[in-house]
């Protein structure tokens, strides 16, 4: 695909008077007013990684909190329901407070520019999307502080807050409850905002089939969160009114069913980790073809690939629930449907290595991202296939095996995929490049602290150490001193990770228009065509595309 | 990133940015070797 850009993108006035007056425009608002009332992409989807940024050291230090009570077995300085609390808090900060508003706020900055179009299709609603995300933050906070001033147990659930122990939660369920529909809110908001401006505000000659492979990929997890939120904010709805209101939706005695509860979260719960992974499978999509300076292998078979794994992730939920007693024939049908799911992974997975295959690569900290990424979530697939066959799951549910698992495919899938993205993107945002030499200690540094901590935990959990406990039997002492080590040169590594950022955005070396060599093969977004920085009002003339 | 191209007002802010950062990494493993010397009974 060739791009031609029939005005300068920045503005089609012709005297120098409009030019004067044009210039006027593009200045961005002063004071704290351009951020709070901002309906531009760049600054809120600037707020939405800043944010992202700062929950990541509150989900992270709770991560460390974690590790540090495990690094002996009997309790350390931890009471039970406070760690069973950090526990909960910290998979809700890191799922709904890191991943999701980091991602988003990659779709807000790129989208609008990869497709050639002024602004998001309704800036006032992701002004609003935004805006909702602190609310929730500090609702969440106020969950965790509020039982130590009387408002009854913490949070003790884990993040999937299944009654009837939540049912017998303090103050803090209804504050969390309140911070999942406020979470909730702004994601099916931004959703909409998302799928609104990808069908809409394509660059004339933009056609489905040019788009970047991350724009393809957000369009199929915006229609995914539309599809899934609306069952995390009715179960969580009814286990308020269970608690408050005299429901007994999930009470035996009163006719209902904890199981149902398990049965609406998980509908939510499954397709939300293709909410957290599609995004950062976008970015592999464009970064891998770059640094191998090779088009994708196979770009229909990709986009396919996604939508068919968003049409199965919806229907394979009750695999996290293989042991509540289902008949035979429905978990049969739940182990079918999750092994196939591994069919599009591995296509996807597959389609990025016959990419680099005879490409001209090179490694710089995007590339070294996208590369590990492949490797690990592959790791995450394998255990992912143990865990699908039911007579399996019965010996690995509920240990520390799944918590490897997931964590190999969250961390890699989703956390690595947007470091690879802000790595790949940051002399774009910026106009800066980052130091090299940094990035590549940092991700060296990040990588083999992650599996430092998480490979030793596939091991634990095979030894049957179980989840979710603050204390253990000694004969797991040794994996967990391992893992809770790791945790801390993982949790470290993220210090620097601030510090490249805050350097890169005060200045470097000045990142031209297109940074990265292999940027314009295949289908390249329009972002290229802009200067680094892009000004404040890019695209006010939509290019053309042939 | 060439040093050479930064102003010495940069350097000096990254510096202090680069201390700040580095000390919490540092307090932090001396609050862990703290916790984990106090549960092998080493005093302190």
């Amino acid at each position: 695909m060739s791009v031609t850009i029939t005005q300068d993108g920045l503005t089609d006035k012709a005297t120098p008077e409009e030019h004067h007056a044009e210039d006027h425009h593009n200045q961005p608002p002063k004071g704290i007013g351009r951020w709070i009332f901002s309906t531009n992409h760049k600054d809120i989807g600037t707020m939405y990684l800043i944010f992202s940024l700062i929950m990541l050291f509150l989900g992270g230090g709770m991560a460390m909190l974690i590790r540090a009570e495990l690094y002996f077995p009997g309790l350390q300085f931890l009471e039970p329901d406070l760690f069973n609390n950090m526990v909960t808090t910290h998979a809700l900060i890191m799922v709904f407070g890191v991943v999701m508003p980091a991602a988003a706020g990659m779709a807000n900055w790129m989208i609008p520019l990869q497709i050639g179009a002024p602004d998001m299709a309704l800036p006032r609603l992701n002004n609003l999307s935004f805006w909702l995300l602190p609310a929730a933050a500090t609702l969440l906070i106020l969950s965790i502080i509020v039982p130590f001033f009387g408002g009854g147990a913490p949070v003790n659930t884990g993040w999937t807050l299944y009654p009837p122990l939540s049912v017998q939660a303090g103050m803090g369920m209804d504050l969390l409850i309140f911070t999942l529909h406020v979470l909730g809110i702004s994601s099916i908001l931004a959703a909409i905002n998302i799928v609104t401006t990808i069908l809409n505000m394509r660059a004339p000659g933009l056609d489905f089939m040019k788009l970047p492979l991350f724009v393809w990929a957000w369009l199929f997890t915006a229609i995914l969160l539309i599809m899934i939120m609306p069952a995390l904010a009715g179960g969580v709805t009814m286990l308020l009114f269970d608690r408050h209101f005299g429901t007994s939706f999930f009470d035996a005695a009163g006719g209902g069913d904890p199981v149902l509860f398990q049965h609406l979260f998980w509908f939510f719960g499954h397709p939300e980790v293709y909410v957290l992974l599609l995004p950062s499978i976008g970015v592999l999509g464009i970064i891998v073809p770059t640094f191998s300076r090779k088009p994708l292998f196979g770009y229909k078979p990709l986009v396919w690939g996604m939508g068919i794994l968003l049409a199965l992730g919806m229907v394979v939920w009750a695999h996290h629930q293989y042991t509540i007693g289902m008949s035979v024939a429905a978990t049969n049908y739940f182990m079918i449907g999750t092994i196939l799911i591994s069919i599009p992974v591995g296509l996807m997975l597959f389609n990025f290595i016959f990419t680099m295959w005879r490409g001209a690569m090179t490694f710089e900290t995007p590339m070294l991202f996208a590369i590990s990424i492949i490797v690990m979530f592959s790791f995450a697939g394998t255990t992912g296939v143990m865990l699908a066959v039911v007579p399996a799951d019965l010996q690995y549910h509920d240990t520390y095996f799944v918590v490897a698992h997931f964590h190999y495919a969250l961390i890699p899938g989703a956390l690595f995929g947007l470091y690879a993205g802000v790595f790949y993107w940051l002399p774009k945002w910026t106009g800066h490049m980052y130091n090299e030499t940094l990035g590549k200690i940092f991700f060296w540094w990040t990588t083999i602290g992650f599996n430092l901590t998480f490979f030793p935990q596939h091991f634990s959990g095979l030894a049957g150490m179980p989840r979710r406990i603050v204390d253990y039997s000694v004969q797991f002492v040794e994996f967990n001193q391992i893992s809770s080590i790791g945790a801390f040169i993982f949790g470290l590594s993220h210090l620097l990770f601030v510090y490249i950022i805050i350097q890169t955005v005060r200045g470097g070396e000045k990142a031209p228009a297109q940074p990265w060599e292999g940027s314009q093969i295949g289908t390249p977004g329009l972002e290229w065509t802009l200067p680094s920085p892009p000004p404040f009002h890019s695209f006010e003339t939509p290019p053309t595309v042939k | 990133m060439d040093q050479q191209e930064q102003s010495p007002e940069l350097k000096k802010a990254n510096l202090r940015v680069a201390l700040i950062l580095g000390g919490l990494a540092i307090s932090s493993l001396c609050v862990a070797a703290w916790g984990v010397s106090k549960t092998l009974g080493f005093g302190a």
